[in-house]
């Protein structure tokens, strides 16, 4: 069979079969991750949310090979789990089987930040406008998905949602473009505001409460093979009824949020320490506030469109 | 210990009042501010841990009637507390 373009290329009956058979290689930026489950809900899963990404039939190399599955003991059929695998191991315990789908995007978070050195990993959010990236860190609950969903569906294009992936030596920003995770209200909102986004399946009663996925915009997939440089470090924050504010942050406490926020900061030594203080010099550093998505739309266009030392709008 | 056994151990960077601080000896990073960090740059700059020196090299003038001696005592024995700074 001839290697697809993308997965949409392929009928949803083949795409399950070859994940069956180990055989799924899906592009996601500058990785190439095999995956392999036969979970049906899995399979529709990466299917519907990886609709655009490129994909190689049996790729002669992966950067991992992952998978889903249902363990090999009763708890296939009690109180049913599933299992995450990369390269045969399982790093962390099993999940309840409903969960299985957003399973492996969660495992996927892990193995990327875990196992890519050759980048400095951020929990962050970033997404790119006329080639200057916006960084997005925050603890959960700060509406930083939401606020990366709806710019990703107004014109900025996504990097990531959860992982910031900077080369030390240039501090170019990689772009993964997988889909976005949400939660709770959040989906509903985000349903709202573009009622044309595609959907994975929701998941309840997981730790972080109801989940799903929203599919990445196609021109973010198409160009996530596009390098750009770092211009802001906003920390947004939902206040109910608060008004959009941007307030400049300090310097050092935004480079000690990445140090503490870096998943392998320590691992990069002294080139890590060089890399996030040159990051923050070349950023401007921002709180930001919000509590209408159209609001803060308008705000980080304007952010957008300026790019010296500009006082914000208020 | 001297000022070029300091810049040989740590790795600086300072934006404003606060400042970020690598210790090449334990891989660790610190963030220092206020007084603190400038003590810190100022004993890189002199090599010295006495106060009347690192008060020359913050441009301050007679450290003994100055006010801000406690609080350049404190820096000192905060930066010393952390291990970034050599014991007195």
């Amino acid at each position: 069979m001839p290697d697809a373009a993308r997965l949409s290329d392929l009928a949803l009956d083949e795409a399950a079969r070859l994940m069956r058979a180990g055989q799924l290689g899906l592009q996601c930026g500058p990785l190439t991750l095999s995956a392999k489950t036969s979970l049906p809900d899995v399979a529709r899963s990466v299917y519907t949310l990886y609709a655009n990404h490129p994909v190689e039939v049996a790729p002669d190399f992966s950067d991992f090979h992952v998978s889903v599955r249902l363990p090999g003991n009763l708890r296939r059929f009690f109180r049913a789990q599933a299992h995450f695998f990369v390269e045969g191991e399982a790093p962390f315990e099993p999940l309840p089987r409903v969960q299985a789908p957003a399973l492996f995007e969660w495992g996927l978070n892990w193995v990327i930040a875990a196992g890519c050195h050759q980048w400095i990993n951020i929990h962050a959010a970033s997404l790119e406008r006329n080639g200057r990236v916006l960084i997005l860190p925050a603890p959960p609950g700060s509406g930083k998905s939401t606020l990366c969903a709806a710019l990703a569906l107004r014109g900025w294009r996504l990097l990531s949602d959860e992982l910031t992936l900077l080369d030390p030596h240039t501090l170019m920003a990689h772009a993964l473009a997988r889909p976005i995770n949400l939660k709770n209200a959040s989906i509903e909102l985000i349903k709202a505001f573009e009622p044309t986004a595609v959907w994975g399946q929701v998941t309840y009663e997981t730790t972080r409460g109801r989940v799903t996925h929203l599919r990445p915009p196609r021109e973010s997939v198409e160009r996530m093979r596009e390098l750009a440089r770092p211009a802001w470090v906003v920390f947004p924050k939902y206040v109910a009824g608060a008004e959009p504010m941007l307030t400049p942050r300090d310097k050092a406490a935004t480079f000690t949020h990445f140090a503490q926020n870096a998943f392998n900061y320590s691992v990069h030594g002294e080139r890590g320490f060089d890399a996030v203080g040159r990051l923050v010099d070349q950023c401007q550093c921002y709180e930001f506030e919000y509590s209408q998505l159209h609001d803060a739309l308008e705000v980080f266009d304007w952010l957008a469109e300026h790019s010296d030392e500009a006082q914000p709008p208020h | 210990m001297g000022c070029a056994c300091g810049t040989q151990r740590f790795a600086w960077r300072r934006w404003g009042e606060n400042g970020v601080v690598f210790d090449r000896r334990y891989g660790d990073t610190h963030t220092l501010s206020g007084v603190t960090a400038s003590i810190f740059e100022a004993w890189l700059s002199c090599g010295s841990l006495a106060i009347g020196d690192l008060a020359g090299a913050l441009a301050l003038d007679d450290v003994q009637s100055l006010p801000e001696r406690g609080a350049l005592n404190d820096a000192l024995l905060e930066l010393q507390r952390r291990g970034l700074l050599p014991l007195r």
